[in-house]
């Protein structure tokens, strides 16, 4: 660059104050140095599970695979929570608003981190609700890619965050996201080992899936011993003419039927069973109705003929399971892609 | 010194102040000399100033709120005692351990590994490239960088941030103001946002290249690869430590400057909002409902200001103000108070007591069970009465409930005090 004559420099008064180093803010995470963190979300996921520790507070943080991957929402007792990320002397935190457009997958919860990724400090200033974050942006139906906030809007530290998960039923905020859209089929691979801490991925929550009591599955006929079920998943389903319908949608229909995934085993996971079964015990299901599941070359269907129930079994396995209910003429519904690890 | 002090003499190096041109011709001097110590010397001497003006503005700039000891700072960076040669400890197949002298030499100097240097200045010496910058900004951009300073100054409650980390977080938005309001220099506006624009762009991909060929996340420096590739490209770092120097001028009277703010502090709200916003106004039920919040916070509260205190007892014997700041606290003196009296500064209070998170911890724990009685159910449907219900229940803690009362935090605490 150019040395401009000594006329056109700029040539402010040097000020008495410099900022020299920075006071590392009260309530701030220090972690201890590590190599194998990596990008700001590493540290802020670190730091969160290290203020988790540091109040004994025993929550479910998911999902247990992926989750490093910032696109990915974070599970914490049940709330989905967009954790978002800057440097820690950053003026703005940037949002990225994918999620916020998808309906009943939107956040509940905005947790912001600022990273000193030099020093492995983390520094939370605060959370905003679905409803407090939605209020700040003006114009958000613009479909902006995302959108940039002042972390001082971010409210009371990480304390906040834990407070709210702790308090509130995950109803209480609501999943509606900026733009009422329909969902999009989520392509996020779910792992049934959250199952087992109580987690549920928010792309089985939006089909209106719930984890049942394992007990509560085994009751409602799972081949297997009740002591083996570790865990229940049931998806309401239902056909609408000759639509599938799933969740709330289902609770209408004529015909109804539930999908159960119990993952089976003694203390981990050995099997995936995959049920269907009528929504009254006793009846028949809907004649044509079809479950077909592939998991790398294995691939398993069945059909229901005068059938009370719908049964297939996968091992665990490093291959993805991908699970899809058919009824002829109706659109085929794909369930997300699980793992069920070895 | 004194051999230091003969050469610049004979030499006719002596200047008011260290110029460019000074310190160019102590490094061609050593570079010529590269079997002579003495002409390092001279240059290890001059290196060690710009150092100690560092630590010296950070003290002056700090210690009024932070413990900082200009000695152990001093060991961390300044740590040339002005030997003429070093000492290498060799291992033998033996096990017996043997030590190696060499003359402390610009041909020792650039043998050595990068992790063998030692003293920091001579770090500093053997990295410097006079192309990118003057040799005292560039002795201060290494302090800046050093990785015992900076963990010394974190245990102190202090973040030295490096000016590529700053300006990779500053947005235009800031970078223009800071270089409307306090930027020196031959820089145009115009040129700044360019320059940091392009800066930011290129940040991040070397920021994750240094970081896959290193395995570190700390210490990236601008190579002069990464300069040329700027819009326009740059010869040398100075044109973007300008920048950086104008954003901290500028962020010196911000609120990222001042620092922690003690927990006590923290706004009051009152109280019997948790009781006057329920429905039945009747006495009676108002009477039930403190004695749930009673026993709620009796259940959780006593237990962790023991173990706060438990956890924290094992270094009382060394250190027996810690000790004496618990004691104060449960008396009910503030932690400026307890500062004065421990000879300790507020940050040390604020950081041993951690009166918020404790307050904060108790009052959740309460709220969980308090949310679970029929009186708050709603509140599992209500984010702002959440947070209204913890802050209440934090106040209740930190704040007596009549003038000449101790708060209740205080009180466990007098309690989990007695042996």
């Amino acid at each position: 660059m150019d040395p401009k004559s000594p006329e056109a420099m700029n040539v402010n008064t040097p000020q008495a104050e410099s900022l020299e180093a920075v006071p590392i803010p009260d309530g701030a995470v220090l972690l201890t140095p590590s190599t194998a963190r990596q990008g700001f979300r590493g540290f802020a996921l670190a730091a969160l599970k290290q203020a988790l520790a540091e109040r004994h507070l025993d929550l479910p943080l998911g999902p247990e695979i992926d989750l490093e991957n910032p696109e990915r929402l974070v599970s914490l007792n049940r709330f989905a929570v967009q954790v978002v990320t800057s440097g820690m002397t950053a003026d703005e935190i940037s949002i990225p608003l994918m999620c916020w457009y998808q309906a009943g997958l939107a956040p509940q919860l905005l947790l912001a981190a600022q990273v000193d990724e030099e020093n492995d400090v983390v520094w939370f200033p605060g959370v905003l609700t679905g409803a407090e974050f939605q209020e700040l942006i003006p114009n958000h139906a613009a479909q902006k890619q995302e959108i940039a906030l002042d972390p001082s809007q971010f409210r009371d530290g990480v304390d906040r965050l834990f407070r709210l998960v702790q308090l509130l039923e995950p109803s209480a905020i609501s999943r509606a996201g900026l733009v009422a859209k329909p969902a999009l089929a989520s392509k996020a691979v779910s792992s049934v080992l959250d199952w087992l801490s109580g987690q549920l991925d928010e792309a089985f929550t939006s089909l209106g899936g719930e984890l049942v009591p394992a007990t509560a599955g085994a009751f409602r006929g799972v081949s297997k011993s009740r002591e083996d079920a570790l865990a229940v998943v049931s998806i309401p389903l239902g056909l609408d003419g000759t639509q599938l319908c799933s969740g709330e949608a289902a609770s209408s229909c004529i015909e109804r039927f539930r999908l159960l995934l119990i993952p089976i085993g003694k203390e981990k996971p050995d099997a995936l069973l995959l049920r269907v079964v009528p929504f009254l015990e006793g009846d028949l299901l809907p004649e044509g109705l079809a479950i077909e599941a592939m998991q790398g070359e294995l691939r398993q269907s069945m059909t229901v003929n005068l059938s009370k129930s719908l049964e297939l079994s996968f091992p665990t396995s490093d291959q993805l399971l991908s699970i899809t209910i058919q009824f002829p003429d109706a659109q085929p519904l794909h369930l997300p892609p699980l793992q069920l690890p070895s | 010194m004194q051999i230091a002090g003969q050469i610049i003499e004979q030499d006719q190096l002596i200047a008011d102040e260290p110029t460019a041109e000074l310190d160019s011709r102590f490094l061609a001097m050593s570079r010529d000399q590269a079997d002579t110590p003495e002409p390092l010397l001279c240059l290890r001497c001059r290196v060690s100033h710009p150092i100690a003006e560092k630590l010296k503005k950070l003290l002056h700039k700090h210690r009024e709120q932070y413990e900082l000891d200009l000695r152990d700072m001093a060991a961390c960076v300044l740590d040339d005692s002005g030997e003429l040669f070093l000492r290498f400890p060799t291992r033998h197949a033996d096990g017996t351990v043997q030590t190696l002298r060499k003359g402390f030499t610009w041909r020792t100097l650039q043998e050595l590994s990068e992790q063998e240097i030692r003293p920091f200045g001579a770090e500093v010496i053997r990295n410097f490239d006079p192309e990118r910058s003057m040799l005292s900004t560039w002795a201060h951009n290494k302090v800046q960088s050093n990785a015992d300073l900076k963990a010394y100054l974190r245990s102190r409650g202090l973040l030295l941030i490096s000016d590529w980390a700053l300006l990779a977080d500053s947005t235009p938005t800031r970078v223009r103001n800071a270089w409307t309001r306090c930027g020196r220099g031959s820089l145009q506006l115009e040129q700044v946002e360019t320059l940091h624009y392009s800066y930011v762009s290129n940040y991040w991909p070397a920021k994750q290249a240094y970081r896959s060929s290193t395995k570190k996340n700390s210490g990236w420096t601008p190579d002069r690869q990464f300069l040329a590739a700027l819009n326009p490209a740059q010869s040398n770092d100075e044109g973007l430590k300008e920048i950086a120097q104008a954003i901290r001028y500028y962020l010196a009277g911000s609120s990222l400057s001042r620092g922690f703010v003690a927990g006590e502090e923290a706004s009051v709200v009152d109280s019997s909002t948790l009781v006057s916003n329920e429905p039945s106004d009747s006495e009676h039920a108002s009477e039930d409902l403190h004695q749930l919040i009673a026993q709620a916070l009796e259940r959780s509260g006593p237990s962790r200001v023991q173990s706060a205190i438990n956890a924290d007892r094992s270094r009382w014997e060394k250190d027996p103000s810690r000790e004496l700041a618990w004691q104060l606290f449960a008396q009910g003196l503030g932690q400026r108070d307890i500062a004065e009296r421990c000879n300790h500064k507020q940050g040390w209070v604020s950081k041993l007591l951690k009166e918020k998170q404790l307050s904060e911890s108790i009052a959740q724990a309460a709220a969980v069970e308090l949310v679970r009685q029929p009186a708050f159910e709603s509140v599992r449907q209500d984010p702002d009465g959440a947070d209204r219900m913890v802050e209440a229940l934090r106040n209740h803690l930190t704040y007596p409930e009549r003038e000449g009362d101790i708060a209740l935090l205080r009180k466990w605490t007098q309690k989990a005090l007695k042996p």
